[in-house]
């Protein structure tokens, strides 16, 4: 198919009409500044061969225009040599008209002409099937080239678009049926693994049989578990049974036991003995504690009769000496009174001899001093009173003295206070005188001897006081209470046995505390060591205490082996633990399935695998034609490099120097130049095939260097030679150097239908 | 002195079978329960009056309290005949085991567990000399005892014992030894071996009885008792008598297409009623191409209609699709492709995920077979 002239009014930008009336069959370019119609030209020419005139709703409010009016399309186009118009009116008075301008005939009209159309364009179905192959819309060309994509959205529909691929290629192959075989092999192993597991994560399809045999494999798991448990534990009683058994058939060993009892016997036998023999010891002990005991009562009885005779003899000599000392002090008594040397006596010689002297020292001290110097014959012959006076000699006259010489007379000296002196002379003399008649009657004749004799009085006092304190001493309580005790006693000898009595009961008693004592040492020979009955007793004790230690122990180890018994016995009623086999077998049945369902995941993956491979094999021999097609392009501007194209004719990735990018991850304008050169390829491919449609490239290239876009104006001019290029742009300078006729918008005055 | 009793073993009461259906494994534990009946009809058609069990009555030391009675109650039913019981590796007289409870449940006058190693008197002028096991392994020979074993002079002395003969090569599944010649050193008339599951004679006077029913598929010769007839210096004689209801076989073929199988079939058929009551375990080797596969499954199921029970053991069964399972996968295209390469994974004996590959490669040909039967 080419385009030969397109016309169009109140289309979009154009209320008014306009036309291009000179496409050349190779390449054409429309070049203008932005906003001058290039777009609309391009939706009017899709709208003519893939919108249905009696569109309504917004894709016909989308292409009218501002300014209201009813879109008009026209369309001369040539197919196989022969040339058409198809004429579509939108809109009110919508209509379609299909002419053959060879033969200036309309052929048909409406839904009869849409009809035709699609027959003579050999399009199935609504989509634009081929021609969306090769048809870029504008700010599409960076979107990768899926076909079936849909333009307005990106996202997957059927415009038959890849089915025309197929068609195209599928004649050629016989394998493509091969393909819906493999296609249909895969889905059903897909679906099988899929009951398995879940796809994508390698985890099992919960609710699966392979999840299922997990967690019956898991359950049994741990029922073994629990059996095996059950039957260790059991296992482990059945062996504490065992020990416990012989444990208590060796603590009951009838030898042992014997012997053991013997020991205790024996040990309690000597034990008992050895006790009976320190009670009699401690009988005897007793025994001759009790004999000296009263043997030294019988001593004291003794000598207490001895002491009280004593006493009696005591007192007796007592008593006569208190009797000889009240006879000494009755003498004394007797010669006291008897004695005139009274003290009051022998004071009054001393008072008088005082007095006496007292009177001469006065006479004295009032006397006269007469001192006489006489011749040794005047001496001869003087005398006072008589008496011769010595020739030198002194004289005290107390009153008057007479001094007769013989011869001459008499000198009377008489002193001045004569009479005083003659009055103390007189009392003088008076004293002296009853001094003299005391003194003879103490027979005394100086003073020392009245004095002599009245110490020897004051001495027999002192004596006769001294006699009566020991008197007093001796019998404080008076002699007859000395007599009533001495009494007293006598009367208690009196009722004592005799003293030989006691002293023979004495020594009777002696003897026998000697017999005890002999007697009680024969006892103590009789009883062993304390530190052997000590030790024996703590044998004994040892030996009973290890003894109901092992009673204990055999009770705590019966009752236990009781406890054992009893638990062994309920668990082997229940008979779980004998269930091991079984649940082993359980378990070994689970873990079977999991092998088996394992070994078919495996198996379906496996098989997966190789299908996916010969698959692999089958599309590259199926895109093949779609990548040759594209190779003398790609070769223009990606020297080197090669495409991986999908199942769907999607372009996933460019692989240069052996590194496969996908195309996500390429700059724009590598994408968009891909895009382009994917698109020649597809226009390569359909003008090969017999079944050309025009590529239209509405604004491409945007992002180009200029090396790319020379090498992509290349790429162009080597399509034009095989089909119908249109290319619009709005880079005037840029396409300069693509070859190819340059179209022109005129204005158009639509006629009639 | 002649003496005429019967020697067995090895009866394995309340065995469980875990790897057969529950109704299959049912029966082939009730079977071990009657053969003591059949045992007991043995022994009187023998005119033997004592039945010597040579250890492992009963299959577990664990086993629930009316499994016991029940064995008691079959032995109880025969009163005419004496059952001597011998404890052996799996019913060992251990404290507080089975022997024990046994006791409690005063077992009937006509039973007497030996579970004490001294001479007893079967008969006048007959004694045995148990060797019963304490445990499941004591460690020495319990039959050495019996050498020094006093009996009164001119008694007849039958020994009886659990355990393998050592150096018979043959092992039993318990880990006790005892002496090859033991029957000789103790002047036994008769040694009865049990733990041995097959029948087998070590000398003259020492025999294993072996199972009187057979628990698996047989390397051995099990499903006798033995009739033994004592007559004072003779020989011991000997007769084995068939006691089993299950036959167990199994069976190796060597196959490279269904009709490999026809020998098998003309022997299977020959069992006549035996069938019933036969197991079979087919082992096969070889490889067997798709179509037959299906033949195989339909003669499996055909036997498991005739036979008690069937398995097929097929690990060392290759599958090989041929040219015609080929031909249907197309001559070109990806799924022949994809089936050549998994049956040169199949066919590679080395390769690790050979067995995978040709499970893969029968789910490939089922999955073609269906969408060409959905298509």
């Amino acid at each position: 198919m080419k385009l030969l002239a397109l016309r169009l009014a109140a289309f979009r930008r154009f209320g008014d009409g306009v036309a291009i009336e000179d496409f050349a069959p190779g390449v054409n370019v429309l070049a203008a500044a932005n906003e001058t119609g290039k777009s609309t030209v391009f939706q009017a020419l899709e709208a003519a061969f893939h919108t249905r005139f009696a569109v309504t709703g917004s894709v016909l409010d989308g292409m009218r225009p501002h300014g209201g009016g009813e879109p008009l399309v026209e369309v001369d186009f040539e197919i196989a040599g022969a040339r058409w118009r198809i004429r579509k009116q939108f809109g009110r008075g919508k209509d379609a008209v299909l002419t053959d301008l060879d033969r200036q005939a309309v052929v048909a009209r409406a839904l009869d002409a849409e009809e035709r159309l699609a027959s003579l364009l050999q399009l199935a179905g609504d989509g634009p099937g081929r021609f969306g192959l090769a048809w870029v819309r504008q700010q599409r060309s960076l979107r990768a080239p899926d076909p079936d994509l849909d333009p307005d959205t990106g996202k997957a529909k059927s415009r038959g678009e890849a089915r025309a691929l197929s068609d195209i290629i599928g004649a050629e192959l016989e394998a493509a049926a091969n393909g819906e075989a493999l296609s249909a092999v895969m889905e059903l192993a897909t679906a099988r693994l899929a009951d398995l597991v879940t796809l994508g994560r390698d985890a099992a399809r919960k609710h699966g049989p392979y999840d299922l045999a997990l967690k019956e494999q898991t359950r049994q798991r741990e029922a073994l578990a629990q059996t095996r448990a059950l039957v260790a534990a059991c296992e482990a009683r059945l062996e504490r049974m065992a020990r416990v058994s012989a444990a208590i058939a060796e603590l009951t060993d009838p030898v042992r036991v014997a012997a053991e009892l013997a020991d205790i016997e024996r040990l309690d036998r000597a034990t008992a003995a050895n006790a009976e023999a320190r009670q009699q010891r401690d009988r005897m002990r007793a025994e001759a504690e009790a004999a000296e005991r009263s043997a030294e009562q019988a001593a004291n009885a003794l000598s207490e009769r001895d002491r009280l005779a004593e006493s009696v003899e005591d007192l007796t000599a007592q008593v006569a000496r208190i009797e000889s000392l009240r006879s000494d002090i009755a003498a004394r008594v007797a010669d006291l009174n008897a004695d005139v040397a009274t003290p009051a006596r022998v004071q009054r010689c001393v008072d008088l001899y005082d007095a006496v002297r007292q009177a001469n020292a006065e006479l004295m001290s009032r006397s006269a001093d007469v001192a006489f110097a006489l011749t040794p014959e005047g001496a001869a012959r003087v005398t006072i009173e008589g008496r011769p006076v010595e020739r030198d000699s002194r004289l005290s006259v107390a009153d008057q003295v007479d001094i007769a010489i013989a011869g001459i007379g008499s000198i009377r000296i008489t002193t001045a206070d004569a009479d005083r002196a003659t009055a103390i002379k007189a009392r003088r003399d008076a004293a002296a005188e009853d001094l003299a008649t005391e003194m003879a009657l103490l027979g005394a004749t100086t003073l020392d001897d009245v004095k002599a004799r009245g110490l020897v009085r004051t001495q027999s006092v002192e004596h006769l006081d001294r006699a009566r304190g020991r008197l007093e001493g001796m019998a404080p309580s008076g002699v007859a209470a000395i007599a009533a005790r001495r009494q007293a006693i006598v009367d208690k000898l009196a009722a004592t046995p005799s003293r030989d009595a006691l002293a023979e009961r004495a020594a009777e008693l002696q003897r026998a505390a000697l017999d005890a004592r002999a007697r009680r040492a024969g006892a103590e020979s009789g009883v062993e060591d304390d530190a052997v009955h000590a030790k024996r007793a703590a044998d004994l004790a040892a030996l009973r205490t290890s003894s109901a230690a092992r009673q204990k122990t055999l009770q705590t180890f019966e009752l236990e082996l009781g406890e054992l018994r009893g638990q062994q016995a309920s668990i082997d009623e229940e008979g779980r633990a004998a269930l091991l086999p079984l649940v082993e077998g359980a378990l070994a049945d689970a873990d079977a399935d999991v092998a088996r369902l394992e070994r078919e995941i495996r198996a379906l993956r496996m098989l997966l695998r190789t299908l996916d491979d010969a698959g692999r094999d089958l599309k590259e021999r199926y895109l093949e034609p779609v990548t040759a097609a594209i190779a003398p392009y790609l070769a223009e501007v990606f020297p080197d490099a090669g495409l991986s194209i999908s199942r769907a004719f999607g372009l996933d990735a460019i692989v240069r120097g052996g590194v496969r990018e996908p195309y996500g991850t390429l700059s724009d304008g590598t994408r968009e130049q891909l895009a382009v050169l994917v698109r020649l390829g597809f226009a390569r491919l359909l003008a090969t095939r017999g079944q050309p449609v025009p590529l239209i490239l509405d604004d491409p290239l945007v992002y180009a260097d200029d090396a790319r876009l020379a090498a992509m104006c290349r790429a162009l001019e080597q399509a034009g030679l095989l089909h119908q290029v249109v290319v619009m742009t709005c880079r005037v300078t840029s396409f300069a150097g693509l070859a190819g006729r340059r179209l022109q918008i005129k204005p158009w005055r639509a006629g009639g239908m | 002195m002649s003496i005429r009793f019967i020697h067995t073993a090895d009866w394995q009461i309340a065995k469980v079978y875990p790897r057969f259906s529950s109704e299959l494994a049912g029966e082939l534990t009730a079977a071990r329960l009657a053969a003591i009946p059949r045992i007991a009809s043995i022994a009187r058609a023998e005119g033997a009056a004592h039945v010597l069990v040579a250890g492992d009555v009963f299959d577990s030391d664990r086993l629930e309290t009316v499994a016991l009675r029940r064995a008691l109650e079959h032995m109880r039913a025969a009163e005419d005949i004496r059952w001597l019981l011998l404890p052996g590796n799996h019913d060992p007289a251990r404290a507080g085991g089975i022997w024990e409870r046994i006791a409690r449940l005063t077992p009937p006058g006509n039973v007497t567990a030996l579970t004490e190693a001294q001479p007893f008197e079967i008969a006048r002028g007959a004694v045995v000399l148990p060797a019963p096991l304490v445990n499941r392994n004591p460690g020495r020979d319990p039959s050495a005892w019996m050498d020094d074993a006093v009996t009164a002079p001119g008694v007849t002395r039958i020994g009886l014992a659990h355990g393998s003969v050592v150096g018979f090569g043959s092992e039993g599944e318990s880990a006790v030894g005892i002496a090859p010649d033991r029957a000789k050193r103790a002047g036994l008339a008769y040694l009865a071996l049990g733990d041995w599951h097959g029948l087998t004679e070590i000398d003259g006077a020492t025999w294993y009885s072996g199972t009187p029913e057979p628990d698996r598929y047989p390397d051995n010769e099990p499903g006798f008792v033995l009739s033994v007839a004592l007559d004072g210096a003779a020989p011991a004689r000997v007769k084995p008598i068939a006691s089993a209801a299950f036959r167990w076989m199994k069976s190796t073929v060597a196959i490279r297409s269904i009709a490999d199988l026809t020998p098998l079939d003309r022997q299977l058929d020959a069992l006549a009623d035996g069938k019933r009551q036969t197991l079979l375990r087919v082992t096969l080797q070889g490889s067997l191409a798709l179509d037959d596969v299906s033949a195989l499954d339909a003669w499996a199921e055909t036997w498991a209609g005739r036979l008690r029970h069937i398995e097929i053991v097929r690990d060392k069964l290759s599958v090989t699709p041929n040219d015609g399972d080929f031909s249907r996968l197309g001559a070109t295209g990806p799924l022949a492709a994809a089936a050549a390469r998994l049956s040169a994974i199949a066919n590679d004996a080395a390769h690790p995920e050979r067995d995978d590959a040709a499970l893969a490669l029968l789910r490939l040909f089922a999955f073609a077979e269906a969408r060409e039967a959905g298509a």
